[in-house]
């Protein structure tokens, strides 16, 4: 088993520094960007934007702060993108990317067990998977200690009640603080959106891995997954866009994976954090860390012992 | 007693029967050779083996293992080169060689450079950057580093040079001295015939026979002009001699042991024009697959 994971960490080896890279690079380059605009001025766009609040898994009110702006980062397509290159790519591998490439037979020539094999590809890839969303979290942490934001305090002024008015006391100027950006944000908040991307990396990789199982042409393997995660995708997009299709949330894999719903939780009511559901707005039910990973994880090893199955009594086809 | 046995192998695909009540046995110690054009069953039957399907119907033991039931511990007895054999592109040879030395109990380094160094092949370059021939030598080196006391090789000379392949065909040899048993599927008759000491015929999924090759070279064919049909041969000589065509004026026989005796009711016989010739492995392949005269190396 050891020299199986030594050549498949050898072979995926290249996939994974590129993702990392690319994983570390963005989170570094992505929270720094928070910092090009305050909160206040935050507030001032997003409040134009008050009819699409009902796309964002957490309120607005949660996002305008810097802690909520950077849970946003977790959600965002690159690193969605980083995650199913990898994994997809992974798992694909795993069964008909060999035979695809004719390097199966050869292997299984050796007393290799097809467990033994199917598995080491399952570590190397959750392994990288776990990797990948830690040096996410790593890319956050470096720029959230690296940067400052800039805190502008107004003068003194007072409201007119009913009126959108504000009256200044004085006539300073507002004074511009910089201050540390980890002075507002916790990056221990963030655990939650590294497990939950992490868990959707399991579910991926065991699609892909069941797929790949079934199959011997990788090429139809990446495109099954691929057409799958955009199905699902496609089934969030529907389900959030009106009130009567709500049900579809339960079909999408899209909906347990929340990195800013989790990290929200986890900040403002930390108590539901580690029930399976919690109570949302206007007491709507909703899934909490978790059901989120319980979820995820748990269909993720299914699909893998599925395709564990398949491939251990499948007929192993000649090389294309 | 056999090391390995099939019993009414078989193996459809849908419709297709690519493999049709094969029953075979290898001796411990000998070298098999799997003769049959493209389709035949060859490697259906080695991929049967090797545990990598499952059988239709049948089974096939190797030591008494059950190849399909017991394909790992089966697989720690062989070693396998597949028909087509290919290899991750991106390592170097070397690398590979340590890769595959490192998944058998049995693999040995030091005997995959010794053999690398004997089929003269550069491990210093990628995979990729072979030659077809240069990733063959190194699936054969990868095949043959190790002592499993069963090789099997599907076409293991394919894409090779005459001079490689006598290198490969010696250390076939080599190997059996030293008591494994190999069994090679192959379409070039003459080294099959040069290296193996049974040899099995495959036809559209069937094993039509199997032939011992040490009674093989002691069986001459003798070709000859009579103007009148050949006399019936005497009963002493029906275990000797036996006639194969006979057609117009020219007649084929075959004899079996020594000629001395049948070449005496021969020349009784007015036949002239003799040309005796051994009967080689190619005579034996033509009567079982008449309409592949021309399928010769």
């Amino acid at each position: 088993m050891k020299a199986l994971i030594y050549r498949y960490t050898l072979q995926a080896r290249t996939v994974f520094l590129t993702c990392g890279l690319a994983m570390f690079g963005f989170m570094v380059l992505r929270v720094w960007s928070i910092t090009l605009l305050g909160s206040e001025e935050f507030r001032e766009i997003i409040k134009h934007f008050k009819d699409f609040e009902k796309f964002s898994p957490v309120p607005f009110s949660s996002l305008i702060t810097y802690t909520g702006r950077v849970a946003r980062t977790f959600n965002e397509p690159i690193v969605l993108f980083v995650i199913l290159t990898w994994t997809i790519s992974r798992g694909t591998d795993t069964v008909a990317g060999q035979i695809n490439r004719g390097t199966m037979e050869m292997l299984l020539g050796n007393p290799v067990s097809r467990v033994r094999l199917y598995w080491s590809q399952f570590l190397v890839t959750t392994v990288g998977t776990f990797l990948l969303a830690t040096l996410a979290w790593l890319g956050m942490v470096v720029s959230v200690h690296s940067n400052t934001v800039e805190e502008v305090i107004k003068p003194p002024s007072i409201s007119i009640p009913y009126m959108p008015l504000e009256i200044p006391l004085s006539t300073a100027e507002p004074t511009i603080l910089h201050k540390p950006m980890s002075d507002y944000v916790n990056v221990w908040h963030f655990i939650p959106a590294l497990t939950v991307i992490f868990a959707m990396g399991i579910f991926v990789g065991g699609f892909a891995t069941m797929i790949s199982s079934i199959d011997r042409y990788r090429w139809r393997a990446v495109g099954i997954s691929v057409g799958f995660v955009i199905f699902q995708q496609t089934l969030r997009i529907l389900a959030i866009s009106k009130p009567e299709y709500n049900y579809l949330l339960n079909f999408t894999f899209f909906n347990p994976f929340d990195p800013e719903g989790l990290v929200n939780v986890l900040t403002e009511d930390p108590e539901q954090f580690w029930q399976f559901w919690q109570y949302g707005l206007e007491g709507s039910l909703r899934l909490s860390a978790l059901g989120c990973h319980s979820i995820l994880m748990g269909f993720g090893i299914l699909c893998y012992l599925i395709g564990s199955l398949v491939f251990c009594k499948r007929d192993l086809p000649a090389p294309i | 007693m056999s090391f390995v046995e099939t019993d009414q192998l078989s193996k459809r695909f849908g419709s297709f029967s690519a493999l049709k009540n094969c029953s075979l046995q290898i001796g411990q110690g000998t070298i098999f050779g799997l003769l049959g054009p493209n389709g035949a069953g060859k490697s259906t039957l080695i991929r049967l083996l090797m545990g990598f399907m499952t059988p239709t119907s049948g089974r096939a033991l190797i030591n008494d293992l059950d190849c399909h039931q017991q394909s790992l511990a089966v697989r720690n007895i062989t070693s396998y080169l597949p028909g087509d054999a290919r290899l991750d592109r991106q390592y170097r040879g070397k690398k590979l060689l340590q890769l595959f030395t490192a998944l058998r109990p049995d693999g040995n380094m030091q005997h995959a450079l010794e053999i690398a160094d004997f089929l003269e092949l550069d491990i210093s370059r990628k995979v990729g950057a072979m030659s077809t021939g240069m990733r063959q030598k190194l699936a054969v080196t990868i095949t043959l580093a190790n002592d499993a006391p069963l090789i099997i090789m599907d076409e293991p000379t394919a894409n090779l040079d005459p001079t490689v392949r006598q290198q490969i065909l010696g250390l076939l040899r080599r190997k059996r001295e030293e008591g494994k048993t190999i069994l090679f599927s192959s379409h070039i008759l003459e080294e099959v015939e040069s290296i193996s000491d049974t040899v099995g015929f495959l036809r559209h999924g069937e094993l039509i026979t199997t032939a011992d090759l040490t009674t093989l070279r002691s069986q001459h064919r003798l070709t000859g002009c009579l103007p009148q049909p050949l006399p019936a041969i005497p009963d002493s000589l029906t275990n000797h001699l036996q006639l194969l065509e006979q057609t117009g004026e020219r007649v084929t026989l075959e004899i079996k042991g020594h000629l001395l005796e049948s070449l005496e009711w021969l020349k009784e016989s007015h036949l002239s024009d003799i040309v005796i010739e051994p009967t080689r492995l190619r005579s034996l392949y033509e009567q079982i697959h008449p309409d592949r005269r021309e399928l010769q190396s």
